[in-house]
């Protein structure tokens, strides 16, 4: 029962939400900077002047960790863990937990393809360097989705009444 | 504010005043010469028509190039010269007599000798390094190298690994070779250093023995004497090629004040091998050349005036056709320029296009400072930005970059006043609209400039539809979705906004008139009254991405939120930390939270205007002018000056 207790504890569950949050997009955006990285590491051995031009694209797929490390960071808040003292209940502990899944699952399914996008596009840069700014916009494409998961995120966040 | 009008431009001169001619011409900057070897197809002009080339001089030109930049390289590692940060360039000057371009020349030629000395010199010193250390481990054996052998016996240096006894190697000595002793010399952590003497007679029985053992001879330097003696030999020579190497470093450090003679040089080669390289795309006869290119319409009349009062040729002159297309110089006022890159980047614009820039450029400062929205950030960016334009003296044209970043660094100020935000909630300032409590009203503002910047879009398509004649398909193609996505629109905000009273009646009658109009017009230029009608409806369909343009836009309001909520995490942190680490944590945190933000701003304003913006009207594709001018790389040089 203590444990049953426990695992229905409103500030739990919202822990768990931004765990969600910061966990999962933080590992697409590691996961998609590392593929990114590992592309550009490879033209720079050969042309150590792009370092510049490829850092913004490995950059890229790394806004997701930070997507998710808000959401989770406002939870957080919210629950009275950082700051604030209005303790959720259950109900409002598990609302919060659905609010930290958009971002968390989105930022790490975008945060991998994202890279894979960055890597292609350092493939461009590669051969043509005065291009980076399609290269970029390729991999921006993919970013709109982390973006609308934030989005959905905040909006949910925004609209759970706690205390 | 426009695309410049081209003149098509055709040159027929003496080969006598061709160098002349050209040198004028890369002066003057305002021709692109194109490649004429069509010419050398048409039949008309037969046999006669030969392709130019300067091949000899470009490549004399390119050594030349190679030599003074190799000079400048030496140099500069051994001088360092004292330059402010975003200094202007030095101005170029042109080099007017042989004496004294053959005087610097020579000045490189004899920097670069005194750095191939340099070099060698350094090489002879590791050498000695490398040889001084091979005989380190022998330094205490008291024998003469290079005698190692007498009248009955003979002397081998070598290495036994450690792992290796001496004793086992001894005892074997005993069985195979009786005249022979082995010492250690000296141990490290790898090998035991060890001599062994021989007689004579067993000495090939004591190697092969030793052999199994591991045992590797020494390679040692020719050395007369003791292995002390050599050391020092080699210590001495060492010296003296450090001494050798300061004194070139000297020689070559005073000439620290001929680098502008030489950058100067570097960049008259420069120009001088643009002019040869630009005999290939001319076509010659024996005695006369053609050159083929463009001019700006209104600088045509000067240029020929200019050319055939200085020479003689024929020039003529032909405005160009926007429906063959020309080559794109767009012009205009120094706070759009800055913008040309951005568009250029997705596509330069052709003929048939009208010059986006202005309107995009307005859009782009907006949206940016927007996203950015933090006034500290803002205040940051101008202010570094407008320094170095200032600092570097920019002239129009230049530095685009960090103007375009000082005009959204203005905006971001403005927003950040309206948003609250000045370095997160650092400065606590009244808010007109707070991102984390007014979230509708954020929401709506971003999607009210999505459909803003998306009927500006489809009102430039209209205006290009109507300038070309075609009023009836501005009516139907831009017209129409006016009306149908407006009518959309508000049927929609009563759903999530509240009720907005007569408006939604209009917007139902907006959205029926627009669905028929559309239905009625969109299958007009199929053949069939069932595909006219399929063609129609299924057109409709349309609206969906008209509405994910829309909502795209929400991401003006995600990228605000983001800068927000960060820069106030690093104030709890500095919060949590103490006043000493506070600093330090606030200004790396929001020197992070600027730099990423502002990346994520550009990127994504960028997305806005390409995908949304342009997808709407502009077809692009259009090639840049290039003019046939002078670039340099150390220097700059003004297209008035000679």
């Amino acid at each position: 029962m203590e444990f049953l207790s426990a695992i229905s504890d409103g500030q739990f569950l919202a822990i768990a939400g931004a765990a969600i949050a910061a966990l999962f997009a933080g590992m697409g955006s590691a996961k998609g900077t590392s593929i990114a990285g590992q592309a550009a590491a490879g033209v720079v051995t050969e042309d150590p002047s792009k370092f510049g031009q490829l850092l913004v694209l490995q950059l890229l797929p790394g806004t997701q960790g930070l997507y998710g490390f808000i959401i989770a960071f406002l939870i957080l808040s919210k629950a009275g863990i950082i700051g604030g003292t209005a303790i959720p209940t259950a109900a409002q502990g598990f609302q919060l937990l659905a609010a930290g899944l958009p971002i968390g699952l989105v930022g790490y399914v975008s945060g991998i393809y994202q890279g894979k996008a960055a890597a292609a596009g350092i493939g461009i840069v590669a051969k043509k360097p005065e291009e980076l700014g399609k290269a970029i916009t390729f991999a921006a494409i993919v970013e709109t989705y982390a973006l609308l998961g934030l989005l959905v995120s905040f909006l949910a966040y925004n609209g759970i009444q706690v205390g | 504010m426009a695309i410049v009008e081209m003149s098509k431009l055709s040159i027929v001169g003496l080969n006598t005043d061709k160098s002349d001619m050209l040198s004028l011409l890369i002066k003057r900057g305002l021709v692109q010469i194109d490649d004429s070897a069509y010419l050398l197809e048409e039949e008309e002009y037969g046999q006669t028509l030969h392709r130019d080339s300067a091949e000899a001089d470009v490549i004399q030109l390119e050594q030349k190039i190679s030599l003074i930049g190799q000079c400048l390289e030496s140099i500069q590692k051994y001088v360092t010269v004292k330059k402010p940060m975003f200094a202007p360039k030095r101005g170029y000057r042109s080099i007017e007599s042989e004496a004294e371009e053959d005087k610097i020349f020579e000045t490189a030629v004899n920097i670069n000798m005194f750095h191939r000395d340099l070099e060698s010199a350094k090489n002879e010193e590791n050498a000695a390094i490398m040889k001084k250390e091979m005989l380190l481990p022998w330094a205490s054996l008291d024998v003469e190298l290079h005698q190692l052998e007498t009248k009955h016996s003979k002397m081998i240096l070598g290495t036994f690994p450690t792992t290796m006894k001496l004793e086992h190697v001894r005892s074997k000595l005993e069985e195979v070779a009786l005249e022979s002793v082995v010492n250690v010399v000296k141990s490290d952590k790898q090998f035991d250093y060890c001599y062994v003497i021989a007689h004579k007679e067993v000495y090939d029985n004591a190697m092969e023995a030793l052999k199994e053992f591991g045992f590797v001879p020494a390679a040692l330097p020719r050395v007369e004497g003791t292995a002390q003696q050599g050391i020092k030999e080699f210590e001495k020579l060492i010296d003296k090629r450090k001494k050798e190497q300061q004194q070139l470093q000297e020689d070559i450090k005073a000439f620290a004040d001929m680098i502008p003679a030489l950058e100067n040089l570097y960049d008259y080669y420069t120009i001088e091998k643009q002019q040869k390289k630009a005999h290939e795309k001319l076509v010659k006869t024996e005695n006369t050349f053609c050159l083929t290119g463009w001019v700006a319409s209104k600088e045509a009349n000067r240029l020929t005036e200019e050319l055939t009062s200085k020479f003689n040729c024929v020039v003529e002159t032909q405005q160009g056709n926007k429906e063959e297309g020309y080559p794109i110089l767009l012009e205009n006022n120094s706070l759009v320029t800055p913008f040309e890159s951005i568009t250029n980047m997705y596509s330069c614009p052709s003929t048939k296009d009208i010059d986006p820039n202005s309107i995009m450029s307005f859009f782009y400062i907006v949206f940016f400072g927007m996203m950015l929205s933090d006034a500290g950030y803002g205040v940051v960016i101008a202010l570094v930005s407008f320094f170095i334009v200032k600092k570097a003296k920019m002239k129009k044209g230049e530095g685009n970059l960090f103007k375009l970043l000082g005009w959204c660094g203005i905006s971001t100020i403005v927003w950040g006043c309206i948003f609250g935000g000045i370095f997160g909630d650092l400065i606590a300032i009244p808010t007109l609209i707070n991102p984390l409590e007014d979230v509708m009203v954020l929401m709506g503002l971003s999607l009210l400039f999505g459909i803003i910047h998306i009927y500006v879009g489809l009102g430039i398509k209209g205006y290009m539809l109507i300038r070309d004649g075609k009023a009836i398909d501005a009516l139907f193609d831009v017209g129409l979705w006016y009306v149908f996505v407006t009518g959309i629109c508000l049927l929609v905000i009563p759903v999530v906004a509240g009720p907005i009273g007569i408006w939604s009646e209009v917007g139902k009658y907006l959205s029926i008139i627009g669905a028929v109009g559309l239905i009625l017009t969109q299958g007009r230029s199929f053949k069939g009254i069932f595909m006219k009608g399929f063609k129609g409806v299924s057109s409709l369909y349309g609206i969906t991405s008209y509405f994910a343009d829309i909502l795209s836009y929400s991401r003006l309001m995600a990228l605000c939120l983001s800068t927000g909520v960060i820069g106030q995490v690093i104030n709890l942190l500095g919060d949590i930390a103490g006043p000493i680490p506070a600093i330090f944590i606030g200004v790396i945190g929001h020197t992070a939270n600027l730099l990423i933000n502002a990346l994520g701003a550009y990127v994504h304003t960028s997305r806005l205007q390409y995908v949304e913006f342009f997808g709407k009207f502009f077809e692009g594709g259009g090639s840049p002018f290039e003019p046939f001018k002078r670039r340099t790389k150390y220097t700059a040089v003004s297209s008035e000056q000679d």
